[in-house]
């Protein structure tokens, strides 16, 4: 008998984008790096044995003293246990900015893409309109009117963000639209809603997948830009931006205080970052294969 | 082509009128007004309250006040602040010479670093300088603008000072005249640190965004093609691979340039500039609508202004670009 042949198992698209998504060293490490931040979110308001909005009187001192693990702020209030829950505000906040997003994205977008026409016309010239509005304004306009409460703020993020995933989707859509099996299956006599939900649906997830890690960064970072600028979250709320805004008066004689929530949100966003970058390569089937 | 400059032109005017439209309502329609900004606390008479509102126009309705807003926006008037009663125009074209300075700056940083950081990193792909590149690249994108402004401070203020390492303090004051950023006397240290600042982020976006576009095009047959023909390593680069890189490389930059203004926004309260970001900024706090109208109608127009030349410069750069609105799209 013949020597039998080696054949390459054979892997479904799902199974290689997982094989190559953990041989990336660089998304591991930020995998890695965005799961202990989350456990250290999870626990760490309940095991550091302070509240996040005790005041104290040890104030300002440095990192191991007094039972403070990370020190405490110009209040004396423990910064660990501020530093994580604001780790759990932000992942919060972003999450669910980033859902509403994707969802007003999918639908304007899909609408747009799909159906072209006046419609599509419409939200695109809509979208021209908001993209030359500052972000930082329209944010200013809302929290100053309706008060910095964690709705009006995801409202606030929404609508900073909302165009690019919309706009993204269009594009998506209006490409995956004239390929040929769309039209094939147009041809069979499928319906609109079949076509949309079994055929465009399925080949516009995985660049959804990559624009929602991006836009959860991207909502953390706006997040804690818009609470520097005095229009987010405010004293005592613990969001890393709050921190980072009051530590500014400190950082000749007390840099701990900016440098702690400083390294924890970059470390947050720049996790998030190496996640999506590596899902990115991972999820495009053009690198398939390619070492 | 002129059709189409025409074209897009009317869009733009068009894009400009909707989102000033926009900010107005945002401004205008909700509270925020001149009397409590003046008297605080303090309740006022009826007939001085009534007085205010006259001066301001705010006992008009609504319409008639957005009418004669674009009325005094035509004769060159953008109002009155509520606040001291100074005129926008003069609040404008004092925010307006520090900000053009920090962004042109940071502009033009951005865009050498950029290109420096892309093609480098495609023509040496795989090497320790590609490498340290992409670990840079990829990690200034996580670190927000307000952060990496405190610690530039830090590092080249702070630091230095406590350290006597003179030559390494650049936390010097904002010059004050436009020459001082164009010919370096010692004063040109003072914007270094802010440019850089404005610059840092996007550019390793575009960078990364440039090495990528490079390397797909360089699969490209008709690079080999070249190659073959045995033209000069430096013809095939910057002749055939870089002009087809530039497209998505274009409308990155062009995004990151109308987005420029919000990491204005961020350096100039970082480092306390009296450029148009802070007063934005403080303006919209203290609900103060003419003076955030009537600059934001500045940072509106610059960006529709930069969309404009990003959609003109594909058709200049890529000639296969068909200029019919549908193809444009």
């Amino acid at each position: 008998m013949s020597e039998i042949e080696q054949i390459p198992q054979s892997l479904s698209y799902w199974q290689d984008v997982r094989k190559r998504f953990f041989g990336n060293k660089i998304s591991i490490v930020g995998l890695a790096m965005l799961v202990i931040l989350i456990v250290a979110g999870i626990v760490g308001p309940f095991i550091s044995g302070w509240k996040y909005d005790n005041l104290g009187p040890d104030i300002l001192v440095g990192p191991g003293s007094n039972g403070h693990w990370l020190g405490t702020d110009d209040l004396g209030r423990d910064i660990f246990t501020r530093v994580t829950f604001g780790i759990r505000l932000s992942l919060t906040v972003a999450i669910v900015v980033t859902a509403i997003s994707v969802f007003v994205g999918v639908t304007l977008g899909g609408i747009a893409g799909y159906f072209g026409g006046w419609i599509d016309t419409i939200i695109s010239r809509f979208i021209d309109t908001w993209q030359v509005i500052p972000f930082v304004l329209i944010g200013f306009a809302i929290i100053t009117v309706f008060g910095s409460s964690f709705w009006v703020i995801v409202a606030a993020l929404v609508l900073t963000g909302w165009y690019s995933t919309t706009r993204l989707f269009r594009a998506s859509v209006m490409q995956v639209k004239s390929l040929d099996y769309v039209e094939a299956a147009r041809a069979t006599g499928a319906s609109t809603k079949r076509i949309i939900l079994r055929h465009i649906g399925p080949n516009a997830i995985p660049p959804i997948i990559v624009v929602l890690a991006f836009s959860v960064a991207g909502a953390i970072l706006s997040e804690s830009v818009y609470a520097f600028l005095g229009v987010g979250f405010r004293e005592p709320t613990p969001s890393l931006g709050v921190m980072i805004s009051s530590s500014r008066n400190y950082l000749t004689d007390k840099p701990f205080v900016f440098f702690i929530p400083g390294s924890v949100l970059v470390l947050l966003t720049l996790s998030i970052v190496l996640i999506g970058d590596g899902l990115r390569d991972a999820l495009d089937p053009k690198l398939r294969g390619v070492k | 082509m002129f059709t189409y400059t025409i074209k897009r032109l009317l869009q733009s005017l068009i894009v400009v009128w909707a989102a000033v439209t926009l900010m107005f309502a945002l401004f205008f329609i909700i509270p925020g007004d001149p009397i409590s900004l003046k008297s605080g606390e303090k309740a006022l008479p009826q007939e001085i309250l009534d007085n205010i509102e006259r001066k301001y126009g705010l006992d008009k309705p609504t319409y008639v006040q957005y009418f004669r807003f674009w009325g005094n926006l035509f004769r060159g008037d953008l109002g009155y602040s509520y606040k001291n009663d100074k005129s926008v125009n003069t609040i404008l074209h004092d925010g307006l010479s520090t900000s053009a300075r920090l962004l042109f700056w940071g502009a033009l940083l951005q865009l050498i670093i950029a290109l420096t950081v892309g093609l480098t990193s495609a023509i040496k792909r795989g090497s320790l300088g590609d490498r340290i590149g992409t670990i840079f690249t990829v990690g200034i994108q996580g670190i927000p603008v307000f952060v990496s402004g405190l610690l530039a401070q830090y590092l080249f203020g702070v630091l230095p000072f406590q350290m006597h390492w003179d030559w390494l303090n650049f936390f010097k004051p904002w010059p004050t005249t436009w020459h001082a950023g164009v010919i370096p006397g010692d004063s040109w240290k003072g914007i270094v640190l802010p440019a850089l600042v404005v610059a840092l982020v996007d550019a390793a976006f575009i960078a990364r965004m440039l090495r990528s576009s490079l390397l797909e095009v360089l699969r490209a047959d008709y690079i080999r093609t070249a190659f073959a023909k045995g033209l000069s390593a430096r013809r095939v680069w910057f002749h055939h691979a870089l002009r087809n890189a530039l497209i998505p490389v274009v409308t990155v930059y062009g995004t990151s340039l109308i987005g420029i203004f919000g990491v204005a926004v961020q350096t100039e309260k970082v480092f306390s500039l009296p450029g148009m970001g802070s007063t934005i900024a403080d303006s919209a706090l203290s609900q103060d609508a003419p003076v955030v109208l009537g600059l934001a109608i500045v940072v509106i127009s610059f960006g529709a202004v930069v969309n404009l030349i990003v959609d003109l410069s594909y058709a200049l750069i890529d000639p296969r670009i068909k200029i019919d609105s549908k193809a444009v799209h």
